[in-house]
């Protein structure tokens, strides 16, 4: 393609080829494919003006010209405009026409503007008839009487002005609300890497993107289920939560219809792909969020209420001043100003951004209660495992105890883990497989007791592996004191796991878990920020949980819980009046995290946690917990402050407006201006 | 009988509809269609030839920026 440079400097590159030189698909097509080169950072393309940008590593000005050369202009490569330019693109188009349609209204003949606005406000007054019908005293009424009332003393303009803006407002609102389910279901969007799929030759593991209709996936305990599909073998419990709503899962055998974004909580299940996820259902599943009245923030629920509730006072205020001051104009000017609309407008506004700002800095916030709910919090209870640490653990030790190799524990210990999606299992397995345990599937159908353990039958004996107070007082294996000696020397306030065979103690497993390095920050930050009560839950023994309590600066800290302890602790603070943050990861994590006011799931967690969570936190940091702390008193700030200011400066209106100062014109266009304006700078960012 | 022709009022009545159709029938002529795609086509290239110059305007303002950063840094 030929073009001229326009730019070239700094290992930047601007060429154009001539205005529209390309369609905008195409420039979408060649921005990606530029920006798919290795020597390039990146890459943009125009359509309106045919030309190209290019960002690229130092030394390939060359190759970036030789790449744009050889664009053969009859075979641009195209592709399709992502989401969120499309909606950007709508925006700009509606707006340009609204602004173009006023502009021009001027130059037509009077006659005609004046039935085109009429043509304009039926649509309104039709709006508010339809709403006093029902009995109903709203904003919609507010507006059509103010548009209806200025029309009949004769005053077009102000008529047509008002229009003019509550169509802008509404333009805004769509648009932001647009963005911010866009930017939520990128966030949302099911992150499956791999997939086990079965073949000819055995299962294979293959990339998600990979898998076709037709072909058989097993999917596991604890993940979702990527795509719609029939169970053709296995049985196992599925949580639909996510699709009926309904919390208890449901059996699922061969022959069954399984949904994408629903769980299996238990067992295994091989599944026919029918259709490949196309995001719709999590369209769905966002406009749910929007919609649902119970995701609403209380405060915005309270706004819509409130901007209702106050139109009688309007019509009073406007009955009034007609009376008082028998002047038809400075009445109408009271009607011209309503506190309700900015109110009602800015109030949603504000929420869906910062939902959206949040989006942007990796955390999926489920719904605008939620931000509400983590600015009142006073209170935040990690599950430790995966949230305070790394969920990266490893075996550091093993101790075999009499009658037992230590190779024999580890091989056993690492046959029974392995079939469960556990941070600690997966230790166990790693270490085995370091050192070249190979093993042999030697024992029947293994049991996971959630938080407890694994059990299963070997060799005819019962072999359990878990926790000290699993294997010790629920199995009550025999503990010698030579044994507790040894326990207690090797341990060092790390947490352990232990196997039993046959009745008899086999081994010890020690495993240390390092805690993030952010994690100690994280915390005294978050006290700063308000945080008055930090706890600490985990199935660690007492020293251990002592250790990491102390290193942290946690209050509360409960050594060796139990899942059931957890959903009790959360509500026992709650009962003594706490607002609680749970945060958690793991499958055992979701009854407490269904307790807690808001709960936060690590991205690197169980899909179900993610499930059940109301946000999750998808760049794997705890900063983001100081983020979304920072962010959602920000954004409670940002509502007060506008309430604070749509009630000062619209009230000071009315007065100007009914002690005559202010013309209705004057006092509509600054009502409805400042409303816009107060909508606008909800939708800035809140953090800097 | 009265002479209808010798009215007035029915004669300007009859003008106004040869008027009218005379009207209707230039608002269908092929001169009339033509002359109006005429000026919206010009209308939507003058259009066009403003959003790709607002595009470049905008385009050499960023690179100009971008220049001075990093001549600055």
């Amino acid at each position: 393609m030929k073009f001229t440079a326009v730019y070239d400097a700094h290992s930047r590159l601007r060429v154009r080829c001539g205005d529209y030189a390309f369609t905008k698909e195409q420039a979408c097509g060649i921005a990606d494919m530029l920006g798919s080169l290795e020597f390039v950072d990146h890459a943009e393309a125009n359509w309106r003006s045919g030309s190209i940008l290019v960002m690229y590593r130092e030394g390939a000005r060359q190759a970036v010209i030789d790449a744009i050369s050889s664009l053969d202009r009859k075979a641009l490569p195209e592709k399709e405009l992502p989401a969120v330019a499309q909606a950007d693109a709508k925006f700009a188009g509606d707006l340009e026409k609204m602004v173009v349609k006023r502009v021009l209204m001027r130059f037509l003949p009077l006659p005609i503007r004046t039935a085109l606005t009429i043509w304009n406000c039926s649509k309104y007054m039709i709006r508010a008839l339809d709403n006093l019908l029902q009995f109903r005293m709203n904003v919609a009424v507010l507006d059509g009487t103010a548009i209806g009332a200025s029309m009949l003393s004769g005053n077009m303009s102000t008529a047509s002005s008002v229009m003019f803006l509550l169509g802008l407002s509404d333009l805004l609102e769509d648009y932001t609300r647009q963005r911010t389910k866009l930017a939520l279901s990128e966030q949302l969007a099911l992150h499956v890497d791999n997939v086990w799929v079965e073949t000819p030759e055995g299962t294979k593991q293959i990339p998600f993107n990979d898998v076709k209709v037709g072909d058989k996936v097993l999917i596991q305990t604890g993940n979702v289920i990527p795509f719609d599909g029939t169970v053709c073998d296995g049985t196992s419990m599925v949580n639909q939560s996510t699709m009926t709503g309904e919390s208890e899962p449901v059996h699922k055998q061969s022959g069954d219809s399984v949904f994408a974004g629903t769980t299996v909580e238990e067992g295994k299940l091989l599944i026919e792909v029918r259709t490949l996820s196309d995001g719709s259902r999590l369209q769905e599943i966002i406009s749910l969020i929007d919609q649902s009245e119970n995701l609403k923030a209380g405060i915005q629920s309270k706004a819509e209420k409130l901007a209702d509730s106050i139109v009688p006072y309007s019509f009073l205020g406007f009955a009034l001043t007609a009376l008082l001051t028998g002047n038809m104009t400075k009445a109408i000017s009271v009607l011209m100003v309503d506190f309700s609309c900015a109110i009602k407008l800015s109030t949603p506004i504000s929420v869906i951004s910062a939902m959206r700002e949040a989006a942007e800095h990796g955390t999926a916030v489920k719904g605008g209660k939620y931000l509400e709910a983590f600015a009142a919090a006073d209170t935040i209870v990690f599950d430790k495992t995966g949230t305070l640490t790394n969920a990266c653990p490893k075996v550091t030790d093993i101790v075999p105890f009499e009658g037992f190799t230590r190779d024999y524990v580890l091989r056993t210990a690492a046959c029974l883990e392995e079939h469960f999606p556990h941070s600690v299992a997966a230790a166990v397995v790693e270490r085995a497989r370091e050192e070249g345990l190979n093993h042999e599937e030697e024992h029947a159908e293994v049991e996971y007791l959630v938080a407890h353990g694994v059990a299963t039958s070997l060799h005819g004996q019962r072999a359990i592996i878990g926790s000290a107070h699993f294997i010790f007082e629920d199995e009550n294996i025999p503990l010698s004191d030579e044994n507790r000696r040894i326990i207690e020397e090797k341990s060092n306030c790390s947490s352990t796991i232990f196997l039993a065979i046959g009745g008899k103690l086999a081994g010890m497993l020690v495993i240390n878990d390092p805690v993030r390095d952010e994690a100690a920050a994280v915390i005294s930050e978050l006290r700063g920020l308000g945080i008055t009560h930090v706890c600490m839950l985990t199935g660690d023994a007492e020293p251990a949980a002592k250790r990491i309590a102390g290193e942290l600066g946690i209050d509360t800290y409960v050594s060796q819980v139990l899942p059931a302890f957890k959903s009790e602790f959360v509500n026992k603070l709650k009962d003594e009046g706490h607002k609680v943050i749970m945060v958690g990861d793991g499958v055992n994590d979701t009854p407490a995290l269904a307790a807690a006011d808001v709960s936060v799931a690590m991205c690197g967690g169980s899909d179900i946690a993610r499930e059940v969570a109301d946000v999750t936190l998808c760049s794997d940091s705890l900063s983001e917990l100081v983020t979304l702390r920072k962010l959602s008193t920000a954004l409670m700030e940002r509502i007060n402050a506008n309430y604070r200011f749509i009630v000062s400066f619209n009230a000071g209106l009315i007065i100007l407006g009914a002690a005559g100062l202010i013309p209705p014109s004057t006092a509509a266009l600054l009502h409805n201006g400042s409303t816009m304006i107060i909508s606008g700078k909800s939708m800035t960012k809140l953090l800097k | 009988m009265k002479n209808v022709f010798k009215n007035q009022k029915v004669g300007f009545f009859a003008l106004g509809v040869l008027a009218a159709t005379a009207g209707v029938k230039f608002l269908k002529s092929d001169t009339f269609h033509k002359g109006c795609v005429k000026v919206v086509s010009g209308g939507m290239k003058l259009r066009n030839e403003a959003a790709a110059e607002v595009s470049k305007i905008r385009e050499d303002a960023q690179d100009e920026l971008f220049d001075k950063d990093a001549d600055n840094a």
